[in-house]
């Protein structure tokens, strides 16, 4: 690891929040959503990718996280009948949050090229 | 053919054990999910997991408030300990097993209730101070809906203790039948055919019962006593106040409905 990227996670860690593992997948599924990104889809995205159930209400635990950080932001839809006429909750990634999103990518794939091949994997 | 309504215990837990309220958007998550083919069991499991993330977000936005309730139900047994020894000096228990049922239970348990809740106002107050310093009339509304919500809380805890920890506080073992002081043993004893009736006249030979809080033992001793029994009795006590001060303090807000 070369000094440059142990600034970075430094700066990652002391000048704003860093982002966990969940949060961090959230966030992706919440870019790549789009418009669309409310409560299931977001589920099932992370469903998909991970390969196991996620509890709703742990993502709903996460999503609170990341607006009290400003990272998302997120607005109430109209009620519709097949949910019980509950409105949906949109979700919406920040500038800050992309910005972070952005940033950890960075570290991630430095730390990652600075490791020699892990055993068993074919890369 | 699937129900199209999932199962209504869990959306009523939902909707009421959820800490710091219900969230619309989840709720119709679940819903839409539900209908989209999930199982009940998926439902349940979910309903479970908020109430737990919700619980475990609270705790972590609270936590100077659980330490504050685990040093003061340090002080319970000392408090019952102290309220043991008032009563036996005015021969209060004497008087009200004279009585006939159910006065006799009501005195006692008006006594227990009384008892508990000084020692857990004082509590709150003690607690709320700085807010109530710092924030006037304001504080003065938290601390109200702190000292309302302990009656309700302690109610539902009575409850439970009445329903589960009879054999659960093995306090029959000790010999003689304990009419133990102001603590758990009087709530477990509710059924007026287990209150020890003593015909006028007759010598009053109670003995304090659990076998942690004699007469005999120091009260300053039990603040540091962590045996199982002190920490049974201090149990109700920590969630008495710990539950009214989470009624009591603003939660930091981070959108109305949403959680918290």
């Amino acid at each position: 690891m070369r000094f440059r990227d142990l600034f970075t996670i430094v700066e990652l860690m002391t000048g704003r929040s860093y982002l966990g593992e969940f949060e961090l997948m959230i966030l992706l599924a919440v870019i790549h959503l789009g418009d669309e990104a409310y409560g299931v889809p977001i589920s099932r995205e992370l469903e998909a990718h991970r390969g196991r159930d996620v509890s709703v209400g742990s993502v709903y635990a996460a999503l609170e996280r990341l607006e009290g950080k400003g990272l998302i932001t997120s607005s109430l839809g109209d009620p519709t009948p097949e949910r019980g006429g509950k409105a949906k909750r949109y979700f919406r990634v920040t500038r800050e949050g992309l910005r972070q999103v952005h940033d950890t990518r960075r570290v991630l794939k430095q730390m990652w090229r600075t490791l020699p091949e892990l055993k068993g994997e074919s890369t | 053919m699937r129900p199209s309504k999932p199962p209504t215990a869990a959306t009523w837990m939902l909707d009421h054990f959820v800490p710091g309220g219900r969230d619309e958007g989840l709720a119709g998550d679940l819903l839409e999910e539900f209908r989209s083919g999930r199982s009940r069991g998926w439902y349940w499991r979910q309903v479970v997991g908020t109430m737990a993330a919700a619980s475990w977000r609270i705790l972590g936005n609270n936590g100077a408030l659980m330490v504050f309730a685990v040093l003061w139900s340090m002080l319970a047994p000392t408090w019952l300990l102290l309220i043991a020894r008032a009563e036996e000096h005015a021969h209060l228990n004497e008087r009200f097993y004279r009585m006939d049922w159910p006065w006799s239970m009501v005195c006692d348990l008006g006594l227990l209730l009384l008892a508990n809740l000084v020692f857990i106002w004082a509590g709150i107050v003690l607690c709320l101070v700085p807010d109530l310093l710092h924030s006037g009339r304001r504080g003065i509304h938290h601390l109200g809906r702190g000292l309302a919500a302990s009656i309700r809380i302690l109610m539902v805890v009575w409850i439970a203790l009445i329903a589960v920890p009879k054999y659960f506080i093995a306090v029959e073992k000790t010999q003689p039948p304990a009419l133990g002081p102001v603590s758990s043993y009087a709530i477990t004893h509710l059924n007026p055919t287990e209150v020890i009736r003593i015909a006028p006249g007759d010598e009053w030979r109670a003995h304090y019962g659990e076998p942690v809080i004699v007469a005999e033992v120091n009260p300053l001793s039990l603040i540091t006593d962590v045996r199982q029994t002190t920490l049974i009795v201090r149990l109700p006590f920590f969630l008495v106040v710990l539950c009214a001060l989470w009624r009591a303090t603003p939660v930091r807000v981070v959108r109305k409905g949403f959680f918290l």
